[in-house]
């Protein structure tokens, strides 16, 4: 808690326009992601792996731009060490497998194949610990030679203790250690910095994150192509996994928004863009278990806070319809935002979209001119997040300054 | 053969794998099967043109021709198993990249429709893709990223072709989902593509 006005100000406008009433002014609230790095002239690679140096350029930014919701430098960017002493090999950033300056990527590739679809369903965390992890974790390979925990009654467990006399998992065992203590620490200096930026008036804009459990399935299971073409081959057992995910997924969020006690979960929606697969199979596949994770958050209080990346238009109207009225925020990257609006009033608060395409290579006119639309036909009646379409990191910073320029003169109601 | 024909473009990937073990045990002719698949490929690409398909039938329609192709090759005596090549093409993700799901596809359609693909790979230096332009002389040079990083790389590969004389020889398509008519600009490439099919139609529609 803070008793910095300026917070309660803030954090008064942004939770008003989630519920769509009424506000002062147009809320601005971009992504920034690496932004701050560039903008202030530091080198990704050393700030990715320099928490002081993440901190002080997150600080220069808050006082400099003053947006309506603190922006956290450790979504990603906090957790390089981690990845680095597990040997994690999905992500890829700047001076470890990537140039310095190309902050990180993930590498998506079919880490389940279809025959291991049935370990899943009848045990997934089974099959996460001893599968998944020693796949996508160097140093945790050992936990493949573990035998089953589900079998760990009474008189078999020396048994499975015993498998833990392989020297292998002395280095497993340190390896964990030290994770675990650098998620502590990072975890810490997280909830510290917040603090400070609570203090000096910036709520946070989030405090849990899950995913679709379709997501789940094609961003770390299946790979894509592998769920894509399931929708064919093998229907019943993605759908099974989508339901097996469902209460898995919602646990993770709302345990994490009662740690955060912020009660706004981010969701950024990966496979449901238009093109990749059918209205139909969108309907059928990706949209129930999703709309029940949202219900389930909306019945404990929280808000689903929806990235929709790509463009979505056709996904839209049914997403609109089903969601939970005067709950949800739509953050919407490249769909057509403006259409989006003569559906979501009294329905959805709509976050976005001044494309990245013309902060990055347009002039500060053609970002007042988006800017002006936005707040002329998105922004009335509220309900309305001024935002980038997805995050900044390689804008122009004149471009940048145009858009908060623009939106505090203008975006008042 | 119509049957195969049908069977690619329905989707039908058991009946279709069926039959083509069937035929190939009754001494039918390989290419003629191998023609039939790539007719209903063709018209897998045409109901994906017309919005009937998506990219899980693009997909999913490559593994079928790639699982037929394996069964149909042993048969094959020698002979080319395509037609001549309808030009050159080479693709390749730009540095600092390393996303390649939709420049395979697209490459992936491309060949199917008869051009000769080099696939350069990802995270691709600048200097490489010139480079390999200027050896290979290829009709179109696709440039792959999905993230906004891919777009000063874009840039400096079409510069360095002004540069290096060779930018009138070669027409550049920017393929990504979050390429729009802003960054085709900024870069000065020929055209762009959010979708698998806009490179082969752009390619069909050159002289």
């Amino acid at each position: 808690m803070t008793t910095n006005p300026a917070f309660e100000a803030r954090q008064k406008r942004y939770y008003d326009t989630i519920v769509l009433k009424k506000t002062d002014m147009v809320p601005i609230t971009p992504m920034v992601d690496t932004f701050p790095i560039r903008y202030y002239g530091a080198n990704m690679a050393q700030a990715l792996n320099d928490h002081k140096l993440l901190e002080d350029l997150w600080i220069r930014y808050h006082e400099e731009f003053q947006p309506d919701v603190a922006d956290t430098p450790y979504m990603i960017n906090g957790f390089f060490d981690i990845a680095d002493r597990l040997d994690f090999t999905l992500l890829k950033w700047a001076g470890h497998g990537l140039p310095e300056e190309a902050s990180y990527q993930f590498v998506e590739s079919e880490m389940m194949p279809p025959e291991e679809y049935d370990w899943f369903l009848s045990d997934p965390s089974d099959y996460m610990f001893r599968r998944m992890f020693p796949r996508v974790y160097g140093t945790l390979a050992p936990l493949a030679k573990l035998p089953t925990i589900a079998a760990s009654y009474y008189f078999f467990t020396p048994f499975i203790w015993a498998a833990l006399a392989d020297p292998a998992f002395l280095e497993v065992g340190r390896a964990l250690v030290d994770a675990g203590n650098m998620a502590a620490k990072t975890i810490g200096e997280f909830v510290v910095f917040h603090q400070k930026l609570a203090d000096m008036g910036f709520p946070m804009a989030q405090g849990a994150m899950t995913q679709a459990p379709l997501d789940i399935v094609g961003d770390y299971l299946r790979g894509i192509k592998g769920m894509l073409v399931d929708l064919r081959r093998r229907p019943e057992k993605l759908l099974a996994a989508c339901d097996k995910l469902l209460p898995v997924m919602l646990e993770l969020a709302v345990s994490s928004a009662k740690i955060s006690g912020v009660p706004i979960c981010f969701i950024p929606l990966h496979k449901c863009m238009d093109g990749f697969m059918s209205q139909e199979q969108f309907e059928k596949f990706y949209w129930p278990t999703l709309l029940e994770l949202m219900r389930g958050l909306v019945a404990e209080k929280i808000h689903p806070y929806l990235l929709v990346e790509g463009v979505c238009d056709t996904r839209l109207p049914v997403m609109i319809r089903d969601a939970p009225p005067a709950m949800c925020i739509y953050h919407l990257e490249n769909s057509d935002i403006f259409k989006a609006k003569k559906l979501a009033r009294d329905k959805v608060c709509l976050r976005g979209n001044v494309p990245v395409s013309i902060l990055m290579t347009g002039t500060p006119d053609d970002v007042r001119a988006y800017c002006k639309r936005l707040i002329d036909e998105v922004a009335p009646g509220g309900g309305f997040l001024m935002d980038t379409g997805v995050n900044l990191t390689e804008a122009k910073p004149e471009n940048v300054k145009a858009m908060f320029e623009y939106t505090r003169e203008h975006g008042v109601y | 053969m119509e049957k195969i024909t049908a069977a690619m473009a329905d989707m039908l990937e058991d009946e279709l794998l069926d039959l083509t073990d069937k035929y190939l045990a009754e001494g039918k002719d390989p290419k003629a099967i191998l023609d039939a698949y790539q007719a209903g490929m063709t018209e897998v690409g045409k109901r994906y043109e017309a919005g009937e398909y998506f990219v899980s039938e693009l997909i999913l329609a490559g593994e079928m021709m790639n699982s037929g192709s394996e069964k149909i090759k042993p048969f094959l005596k020698g002979g080319s198993e395509s037609g001549p090549s309808k030009g050159r093409v080479i693709i390749a993700t730009v540095e600092g990249d390393i996303h390649d799901i939709g420049k395979n596809i697209a490459g992936t359609m491309m060949e199917l429709s008869g051009y000769e693909v080099h696939n350069l790979g990802e995270d691709v230096k600048i200097s490489k893709i010139v480079e390999e332009v200027k050896t290979l002389k290829p009709k179109l040079l696709g440039l792959s990223g999905l993230l906004t990083l891919a777009y000063d790389p874009m840039k400096a590969v079409v510069d360095q072709l002004k540069e290096a004389g060779l930018r009138d020889q070669v027409k550049v398509l920017l393929g990504g989902s979050q390429i729009d008519e802003h960054i085709l600009k900024y870069v000065g490439a020929d055209v762009f593509a959010n979708d698998a099919m806009t490179n082969v139609t752009y390619l069909n529609s050159l002289p």
